[in-house]
């Protein structure tokens, strides 16, 4: 197994270590934030290295073979790829149409007096959704530029 | 676009998981392009040829081009 797993592994445990310290000896309103940093890094970390040992042991190494041909396949396959593409097109739309909904919920929310301060997230989800469609566009033009 | 690369892999006795070991893609892939489902890019069209050792046009059978032809010619 590639080296670069064992690497990353300890790279993100001890990130991890780093940020628990942080959080168990400092109190601070990220504690919150800093246990989430820790738990997020240092699971990879402790998952990538196990891999790396498991798979490095001799009698794992055709298996692993195998499962990395088998892998590089799936990931260069072209009708993957297509479906990669019309999927994350797809979520593209869906997501743009949440952020629709949810400006028309937050607002009437607000107008109702559900909730306060709703302009914040309704500028917040217009700038998003704006946002959305201007990188759709120059992505999409950047990449016709390149054919 | 019809194809003839189901008949061909089973004169070859060959699995799909086989073949598609063969041409580097997956299974589900050869299963789709079989069943008419999804037509290769030229690209594997190309390899799935050149491992049965034909052309494109032997396995490959568009059905609008007989149409184009004939447009063509008139």
């Amino acid at each position: 197994m590639k080296k670069s797993y064992l690497n990353r592994g300890i790279i993100c445990v001890l990130a991890g270590l780093c940020f628990l310290l942080a959080a168990v000896f400092t109190e601070s309103v990220f504690d919150g934030l800093l246990w989430g940093v820790a738990g997020g890094a240092l699971g990879p970390g402790i998952g990538w290295i196990i891999q790396h040992f498991y798979w490095s042991a001799p009698k794992n190494q055709e298996r692993y073979r195998e499962i990395q041909e088998q892998e590089d396949i799936n990931l260069h396959d072209e009708l993957n790829e297509k479906l990669r593409d019309k999927s994350g097109r797809i979520a593209y739309n869906i997501g743009l149409l949440i952020i629709c909904i949810s400006e028309i919920v937050f607002s009437i929310l607000g107008k109702t007096g559900v909730i306060t301060d709703h302009k914040i997230i309704v500028l917040y989800l217009f700038s998003l959704f704006v946002f959305q469609i201007v990188i759709g566009k120059v992505v999409y033009h950047q990449l016709r530029r390149k054919y | 676009m019809e194809n003839r690369v189901e008949k061909l892999r089973k004169e070859r006795g060959l699995k799909q998981e086989e073949f598609a070991k063969a041409i580097r893609v997956s299974r589900q892939t050869v299963s789709s392009i079989e069943t008419g489902k999804y037509n290769p890019s030229l690209d594997l069209a190309f390899t799935i040829a050149d491992f049965f050792g034909m052309t494109i046009e032997e396995i490959f059978i568009h059905k609008g081009g007989a149409n184009n032809e004939k447009e063509l010619s008139e």
